[in-house]
């Protein structure tokens, strides 16, 4: 499988690269955006079977950037890693088609729990 | 209250993501530190404030080492020590967000690196501790306007 993590920060990116690994998905390929704008050309480019991505990014918020992702009939499995996490967050979230939404800082039980469903 | 959720916003950063021990806290004061460097995160709400993570080069440098999981030896160039350290103050901020009740609709501004002394106007009031995390001496500041209660 092929995984998009997208966040602004490269620090973070690395660090759920790391977490993927320990979580036990480290045989995925994992590739990554540093903004909304490229990931919307490496989910045309690249095809990843799911998409990990920030909320609070510059220029595209991630939520707009399932919003974008949805209304032109992408229908890639979608989750948040994000600092906030309010009710109202989520909500969006769920109503915006994203599956999961997992709060910073993470841990490693929390990527396998949020992700068991969506990677194989 | 602010100062609170931000040290156990910080700790809980520390247990999971740095496999380090929750920070000790030295001494408070109610001044931001000069001569450091570090990130400040805006926290855009009902009582707006700043969150502020400072430390030497050298203690910054020890902090996003951990948060990177470095290995010993391993170079580290100054955008990803910056990139680091920015990247725990938006999570300390996220934190904040969640613990005081003031702040649970805020919404969080991008991070910002700075250098030097940090200015404010009046108005304010400042909220720092100096604490020690690992091999790292930081302040975590606190910096939110005065309140003015009629």
């Amino acid at each position: 499988m092929k995984i998009l993590v997208v966040d602004d920060s490269k620090a973070m990116r690395g660090m759920i690269r790391r977490t993927l690994r320990q979580a036990g998905f480290g045989s995925h390929q994992v590739i990554e955006a540093n903004s909304g704008e490229e990931a919307l050309k490496e989910i045309v480019q690249q095809a990843p079977d799911v998409v990990l991505c920030d909320w609070n990014m510059p220029v595209m918020t991630g939520i707009e950037l399932l919003q974008r992702l949805r209304s032109s009939g992408k229908q890639v499995p979608f989750g948040f890693v994000t600092s906030e996490s309010t009710d109202e967050m989520k909500k969006l979230a769920t109503q915006g088609g994203a599956s999961f939404f997992l709060s910073k800082p993470f841990t490693v039980e929390s990527f396998q729990t949020a992700l068991a469903g969506v990677i194989n | 209250m602010l100062g609170r959720a931000a040290l156990e916003s910080l700790a809980e950063i520390a247990t999971t993501s740095l496999g380090l021990y929750a920070p000790s806290v030295v001494s408070s004061s109610n001044s931001v530190p000069t001569g450091k460097q570090g990130a400040l995160v805006s926290l855009v709400g009902q009582g707006p404030a700043t969150l502020g993570l400072f430390g030497t080069g050298d203690s910054c440098t020890a902090l996003a080492r951990s948060f990177l999981g470095m290995a010993p030896g391993e170079a580290m160039t100054r955008e990803d020590m910056v990139d680091g350290v920015s990247e725990i103050a938006n999570i300390i901020a996220g934190g904040i967000k969640r613990r005081a009740s003031l702040f649970g609709s805020a919404r969080i501004g991008l991070p910002v690196f700075v250098m030097g002394d940090v200015l404010f106007l009046h108005g304010v009031e400042v909220s720092s501790m100096e604490l020690r995390l690992g091999e790292a001496a930081l302040t975590l500041s606190v910096i939110a306007k005065v309140v003015i209660y009629k």
